[in-house]
């Protein structure tokens, strides 16, 4: 029983750690706590609703569809609400950013209507078991593209060269800009990758339960997970993702399913009382 | 033939705080090490933005005037393009990247060469700076004031820049520290053939290792000349030269 809880946990806490990371790209790019995170998960499932049901387009292509199409969405949030406000306080970018949630709520519900649908993907649905488990295959799928994601990200942002200006650039926009770095365009790629990494984890999500905007709720699991990981901490993400997953699923099983989110936000105000930097965050260190 | 820089009647304003620079005009030509000198709120920061194209991320704009880099005007081009044409900077505060190695410092600055030379001029930086080249797996933010300032400027010839431009070089800095940069800088004007123009807050150091300077006063420029002659002028010793003495 105990297995089979922490194997769902850890497999919805890979996409909940994907969601989340996408989250810390865009925050420490362009120090935005992008409260939209939770919809652009929704986005990402309409997207595959509109490429699969609705246009009907073979799988590899409508991954294509979805990540260029997120790509996009990203870089338009960007170049119409962000890039407008930098500079502005902190509060104003924050509100934009709820404001943009309810909007893109209200057009999905407009566009698709209110009733929840399906997703259904050729990727295998079936089960087996393994080790006295019973392995669910689109756990498994969900969870092992998650870190493939997470694994080329992370070689992406440390090992090429415009990871090192994305870097650069997160580090101070202005010692960036006198590097001669386009910051505007890494900021830019910053929200297309948050956006993208939030749509693959809706993918998975909408295939998990039922598309709907509804789904916001499970994409705005990435704000604990990455309070609780470490702000600025793309490791602390992904390893807040994964708690956030197993407590969830260990609350809903041994508890009640309302629990869940009673637990996550309870060990949410724990680190925030006694370790406000997260776990795997760092204190603020010599920032002048 | 068109001097390297060109400051042609370059006039400056933050807002409508009133004029920053009034219509400034310098010339460094290739190969030299030229001095801006002058009080606080002389205009030399705004002075080293208006060149960069940096005015316009602290809220100030050129008003008029003209910046020619070999007789092309730059004057609106964006900070990037300008570092791309051959204008790097070591800004006011050093400015290093905190968080990224010394390494990954200079690969910023690099990033603007073709890949195949990056390499090669990281290499002439370490060996210019030796002291960079044993911390180049440190983060930057852990380094002493000296050791930033040598990667700031460091990161900025990275980009095999034409025209260096360093701000405040020396303040903050321990006077033997300031020495071993400026001799280092003596250097690379020999063996890169770059031009430096330098913002310096004494007198007597810019004086000792530069070729010209330019003295600005509420944004004007109040006297200029090669050292030699500013070493012997009255008003120079006067004002700049008598003060920085007693210190």
């Amino acid at each position: 029983m105990l297995g089979q809880v922490l194997f769902s946990g850890l497999a919805l806490g890979s996409i909940y750690g994907l969601v989340a990371l996408g989250f810390v790209v865009i925050l420490k790019a362009t120090d935005v706590f992008n409260f939209a995170q939770g919809m652009f998960v929704v986005c990402g499932a309409y997207l595959a609703v509109t490429a699969l049901s609705l246009l009907g387009l073979p799988f590899p292509l409508a991954i294509l569809f979805i990540i260029l199409g997120a790509a996009l969405m990203g870089m338009g949030v960007h170049a119409a609400l962000i890039r407008p406000l930098s500079g502005r306080p902190i509060l104003s970018i924050i509100m934009v950013t709820i404001a943009l949630s309810i909007v893109m709520r209200a057009g999905i519900e407009i566009l698709y209507g209110p009733a929840g649908r399906t997703l259904s993907t050729p990727l295998p649905s079936g089960g087996f078991l393994f080790a006295g488990l019973r392995i669910s295959q689109l756990h498994l799928t969900a969870a092992a593209v998650s870190w493939l994601c997470m694994l080329a990200f992370g070689l992406f942002f440390r090992f090429t060269s415009v990871g090192l200006l994305m870097r650069a650039a997160a580090d101070s926009h202005e010692a960036a800009t006198i590097a001669g770095v386009k910051v505007d365009a890494m900021n830019r790629l910053a929200w297309a990758i948050g956006f993208t990494l939030a749509a693959i984890g809706g993918l998975f999500l909408g295939q998990l339960q039922i598309v709907s905007t509804e789904l916001e709720t499970i994409g705005l699991l990435a704000l604990p997970a990455v309070v609780i990981g470490g702000m600025q901490s793309i490791p602390g993400a992904i390893l807040g993702g994964l708690l956030v997953g197993v407590i969830e699923q260990l609350a809903s099983t041994y508890i009640s399913p309302k629990s869940a989110d009673v637990m996550i936000y309870a060990l949410l105000l724990v680190i925030l009382l006694v370790r406000p930097w997260g776990l795997l965050g760092q204190k603020a260190i010599n920032r002048v | 033939m068109a001097s390297l820089l060109e400051v042609d009647g370059i006039s400056a304003s933050y807002g409508r705080m009133g004029l920053a620079l009034d219509r400034v005009s310098l010339t460094v030509e290739a190969g030299s090490i030229v001095a801006i000198l002058g009080a606080n709120g002389a205009g030399k920061t705004t002075l080293i933005r208006a060149i960069s194209g940096l005015l316009r991320l602290h809220g100030g704009a050129v008003a008029s005037g003209r910046t020619l880099l070999d007789g092309q005007d730059v004057t609106r081009f964006s900070p990037d393009r300008i570092v791309r044409l051959g204008v790097a900077q070591a800004p006011e505060g050093r400015m290093v990247f905190k968080t990224l190695s010394v390494e990954d410092n200079l690969a910023v600055g690099a990033a603007s060469l073709p890949r195949a030379r990056r390499g090669e001029r990281m290499d002439a930086i370490y060996h210019l700076f030796p002291r960079l080249a044993e911390r180049r797996g440190q983060a930057a933010g852990l380094m002493s004031g000296g050791e930033q300032q040598m990667l700031a400027v460091g990161r900025a010839l990275a980009a095999a820049p034409r025209l260096m431009l360093i701000d405040e070089l020396s303040l903050g800095l321990a006077p033997l520290i300031v020495k071993a940069i400026y001799e280092r800088l003596g250097e690379v004007v020999a063996t890169f053939g770059t031009a430096i123009l330098v913002v310096e807050q004494s007198a007597r150091i810019a004086l000792r290792y530069c070729d010209r300077a330019y003295v600005l006063e509420g944004g004007r420029v109040a006297l200029s000349g090669t050292a030699g002659e500013l070493s012997s002028d009255e008003r120079m010793r006067d004002l700049y030269l008598g003060a920085a003495a007693g210190h």
